[in-house]
């Protein structure tokens, strides 16, 4: 590990941290801090308590973990597909979750609220999928699989703007907000329905960091180094679909991180996949933790949703990280 | 991409032939947009309906909206084809490039804040396209010399979705606005009436001559930047003059009836497995084409979801991303 | 110990490679050579199972490559693509570790003789000073030198190299052919795709020449290099002798003197600009 993770990574941590208790005092009702270690710790009990408990923590426990996995997912996508601009929206995943979640409530209006985040797992999984299958009917390379992922994008958004203009406002209102990438009224239930996965393929993906340093080197050469790239590949994007998607279903697509994080977590330690995937899904995680405490800060007591914060702070900066960072070379 | 565009290949047709055949689909298709509607006993016969109910429905709404999706088809599909040839990428276009969405954040800022009062919406709709524009071409390195093709289509997608997200901001803060922001969004001509139609006239023509005046330049820059400029055609200069006349074709288009995609990409591809790869036949001929293509489209929105209309951009793209599709699963090589 | 290969066909799309036999045997530095598009790079990446062969069967010290797992042809063969990708934020002394791969465990666990071979590589081709800088900062020669290193680390008897003096500056061109020789007189087998038959004659002690696919002539330099099959092989009248220092083959093109042709040149040119 280099100099600059021995100091990144504990920076990061601690920033997490700090975040994360910001995040839990924050809201329509504030919460001092010496409360929160208070309630954390279990040395206090009143009416905080209860919305600590019941609202906040679960939601900031959320915020970690769903912006750890996007962020994962796009450190994955950007080195299989080897560009920096790649994220998990290109392998499908947000159009074909947003397709799935109308298409499921425009024809079935009585499915339960709880069965979304079903229903949008599915839709971004067969949309990757979909993706991943009509790249592979060509000898498959990352510029096809970027194209065709952006195809199967427009078509995708191509249905939802159809449906959103056919079906009544108020049969598709609810699933919108719900798309829209926000943390509220998220609580335990949601949290223990995604935790096993999300940390489990997280820690999957912490592990394989040395096959994607081999994979960031291209097709031709990984090869050369004895990696079976077919196999490899498939496993990796299987991976980063479904971190991503699980992560969309529970919380709707909250953009850029998938995009931001990796690239950061690059400009601070650079391209070792060793450091740069749990670097950048500490990012991830205290990026969303960010816009969804910022989001709660902003216009008391109405919440902005975090999915529009990230995009309204993070792409211009993206933008700006972009023009100044080098270009990179391709195969 | 595709193997059959020839990218600097002869015309396929006699040039009159071409125009005239262009014509005559444009022609059928005017007369399809006229013929349906609302109201379906009102039909082509009612033209020469003196007065009354008859009358005013032809010559109030539909024939304006008619006039309308002509223009739009030709504004979005010549910004496609300059951008196309401007950028040397056959996936450039105004939606993928993020030119649409740039103009729709630069329209949506002009409503909202009330800084921008005074500033005229098309001309915020201009800003905003060139602005994204500009944006997306130094992602992909387009003002160092380099550009990047698959940045290009990446950092089109990026900076769009960043527009989009922005426009959803603006429109939450103003409640009103909001409920029509879905629709508008997806790109309509349902309400145009004829002020709207002069304002395109007023923008698209002059932008026809442009491109014209353009197209010897746009045919220099398929052989490469080095050439171009050893020809005397400075491949910035045009890239710059390109994107302008673009984002104001889109700009005014996105003002008038929302952004609407795939115009811009499906057109001119069409347009070159047609008639070849000469920009001085391709810019008449697209323009005749996209503005056929949206005079269909607009008829059958009319008749698609009836008696509900279904938004032209809707029809539009559901006929634009399935070819997208199919042209990047089977392309050869991707340029 | 050689790399036979029996009635090959390979290729992407349209273009195959037609019929290919050939024995390389262990121990030379083999350059293949042949015109633009003769198929010289088809039958490296063929060597190497980047292509998947129609038919024939390609052995490499006796094994069958179709049959073998990617990780056991990487620790007999080692690849330097044309264009090897440059990833970003890696120092040169991370890529060259990345040769030991096929050596390694799924998680890339270094032993202490991986150590010993990166130490060893990046001595080997003198970059031991430029460890800790990025190769994406590097210029064109020490790049090819970085990349040479990560080959010389995965520790092969084969080493394949892919045009490797493309897009460098003279000098950087006979560097990266001198570090092969070396390689060449440490043991190793190497076959090399290279433009310049100047440098084949030079370097290789084996040629193989290429044309439409199929295999036209092999031996070595001084035997098969000729004016005749020059002209047969890439249709241009040559004049070959020896270098007076070297005394390796050099090739010059005879200068045409038809004056018809010259006049013919200009009209064309006129059209070309009308």
């Amino acid at each position: 590990m280099t100099r600059r993770a021995r100091i990144t990574l504990p920076s990061l941590v601690l920033l997490l941290t700090l975040a994360f208790v910001w995040s839990l005092s924050v809201g329509a009702v504030k919460i001092p801090a010496s409360v929160i270690i208070n309630t954390l710790f279990d040395l206090d009990g009143d009416q905080q308590r209860f919305i600590i408990n019941r609202s906040r923590l679960p939601r900031s426990l959320l915020a970690v973990l769903t912006g750890g996995a996007m962020a994962l997912s796009g450190v994955i996508v950007q080195a299989l597909l080897r560009n920096a601009l790649a994220s998990p929206k290109i392998i499908g995943i947000n159009s074909g979750a947003a397709l799935a979640v109308l298409l499921g409530t425009s024809l079935a209006p009585d499915l339960a609220l709880a069965w979304l985040p079903l229903v949008a797992l599915l839709g971004g999984t067969l949309a990757a999928g979909t993706i991943y299958g009509l790249s592979a009917l060509r000898p498959m390379s990352p510029e096809r699989l970027i194209l065709v992922g952006i195809a199967v994008g427009l078509v995708c958004d191509a249905g939802v703007d159809f449906i959103m203009v056919t079906a009544s406002t108020f049969e598709i209102s609810a699933p919108l907000v719900w798309l829209t990438g926000s943390l509220w009224a998220r609580g335990w239930q949601h949290l223990s329905a995604v935790w096993p996965f999300l940390s489990l393929l997280s820690a999957l993906c912490l592990c394989l960091f040395f096959r994607l340093d081999l994979m960031r080197l291209g097709t031709s050469q990984a090869t050369a180094l004895g990696v079976n790239v077919r196999l490899e590949r498939f496993v990796l994007l299987a991976i980063a679909t479904l971190l991503a998607s699980i992560s969309v279903s529970v919380v709707g697509v909250i953009g850029f991180v998938g995009l931001m994080a990796p690239h950061i977590a690059r400009q601070l330690v650079g391209g070792r996949h060793g450091v740069l995937l749990p670097t950048a899904m500490l990012i991830g995680a205290l990026l969303v933790v960010l816009a969804d405490a910022t989001g709660r800060v902003l216009v008391p007591p109405l919440e902005i949703s975090a999915g529009i914060l990230t995009a309204l702070f993070g792409a211009p900066f993206f933008v700006f990280i972009l023009l100044t960072s080098r270009m990179e070379t391709r195969e | 991409m595709s193997h059959s565009v020839t990218a600097h290949g002869a015309g396929k047709l006699p040039r009159g032939l071409a125009v005239g055949l262009a014509l005559a689909v444009l022609f059928s298709g005017a007369l399809f947009s006229l013929a349906t509607g609302g109201r379906s006993d009102v039909g082509l016969t009612d033209l020469w309906a003196p007065e009354g109910i008859a009358a005013t429905v032809i010559y109030d709404t539909r024939a304006p909206r008619m006039f309308a999706a002509t223009l739009l088809g030709l504004n979005l599909s010549l910004s496609g084809l300059i951008l196309q040839a401007a950028t040397r990428n056959p996936l450039a276009s105004p939606a993928i490039l993020g030119l649409n969405q740039g103009a729709a954040l630069g329209l949506s800022l002009g409503l909202v804040l009330p800084l921008f009062s005074g500033v005229p919406l098309q001309v915020m709709a201009l800003v905003g396209a060139f602005g994204a524009g500009v944006v997306t071409f130094a992602i992909s390195g387009g003002f160092t010399g380099r550009m990047d093709s698959l940045r290009l289509v990446l950092g089109g997608v990026a900076v769009g979705a960043f527009s989009y997200a922005m426009v959803r901001f603006a429109f939450t803060l103003e409640d009103e606005l909001a409920r029509s922001v879905v629709r508008w969004t997806v790109g309509d001509i349902t309400d145009i009436r004829w002020p709207a139609v002069r304002r395109l006239a007023l923008w698209g023509l002059p932008g026809l001559f442009a491109a014209l005046a353009l197209s010897q330049r746009l045919n220099l820059m398929a052989l490469g930047q080095a050439s171009a400029q050893g020809l005397g055609a400075d491949s910035r200069i045009t890239l710059l003059l390109g994107t302008l006349i673009a984002a104001a074709l889109t700009g005014v288009s996105v003002s008038v009836a929302g952004p609407i995609a795939f115009v811009g990409l499906v057109v001119p591809h069409l347009a070159k497995l047609l008639f070849g790869g000469d920009h001085r036949i391709l810019v008449p001929v697209s323009a005749l084409l996209g503005a056929a293509l949206m005079l269909y489209a607009d008829g059958v929105s009319k008749v698609l979801t009836a008696p509900v209309e279904a938004p032209v951009g809707v029809v539009v793209a559901l006929i634009g991303a399935p070819w997208f599709l199919w042209q990047t699963v089977f392309a050869r090589d991707l340029s | 110990m050689s790399i036979e290969l029996t009635d090959i066909r390979a290729g992407y799309g349209g273009f195959m490679l037609d019929q290919v036999t050939a024995t390389i045997k262990a121990g030379e530095l083999t350059a293949l050579i042949g015109p633009n598009g003769c198929g010289k790079s088809t039958l490296l990446k063929t060597i190497a199972r980047q292509l998947p062969l129609s038919a024939g069967t390609v052995r490499i010290s006796g094994r069958d490559t179709a049959r073998e797992p990617t990780k056991a042809i990487a620790r007999q063969v080692a690849v330097l693509p044309q264009h090897p990708v440059v990833p970003p934020g890696i120092s040169v002394g991370q890529l060259v570790g990345y040769g030991r791969a096929p050596h390694q465990n799924l998680f890339g666990v270094r032993s202490r003789t991986d150590q010993e071979k990166i130490e060893a590589a990046l001595e080997a081709v003198a970059i031991a000073d430029l460890r800790d800088r990025m190769v994406s900062e590097l210029s064109g020669g020490q790049r090819q030198r970085a990349f040479l290193a990560m080959c010389v680390a995965q520790d092969t008897p084969y080493v394949l190299l892919d045009e490797p003096t493309s897009f460098l500056d003279i000098k950087y061109q006979y560097e990266v052919l001198e570090l092969t020789e070396t390689l060449h007189a440490a043991g190793k087998t190497i076959v090399a795709v290279l433009h310049d038959i100047g440098h084949a004659a030079r370097f290789a002690t084996n040629l193989v020449v290429m044309k439409d696919g199929r295999l036209y002539a092999t031996g070595t330099p001084n035997q098969i290099l000729t004016p005749e099959l020059v002209e047969q092989v890439y249709g241009l009248r040559t004049r070959v002798y020896a270098d007076p220092v070297t005394g390796s083959k050099m090739v010059s093109p005879v200068p045409n003197m038809q004056p018809s042709l010259g006049h013919e040149t200009a009209r064309t040119m006129c059209v070309g600009l009308d």
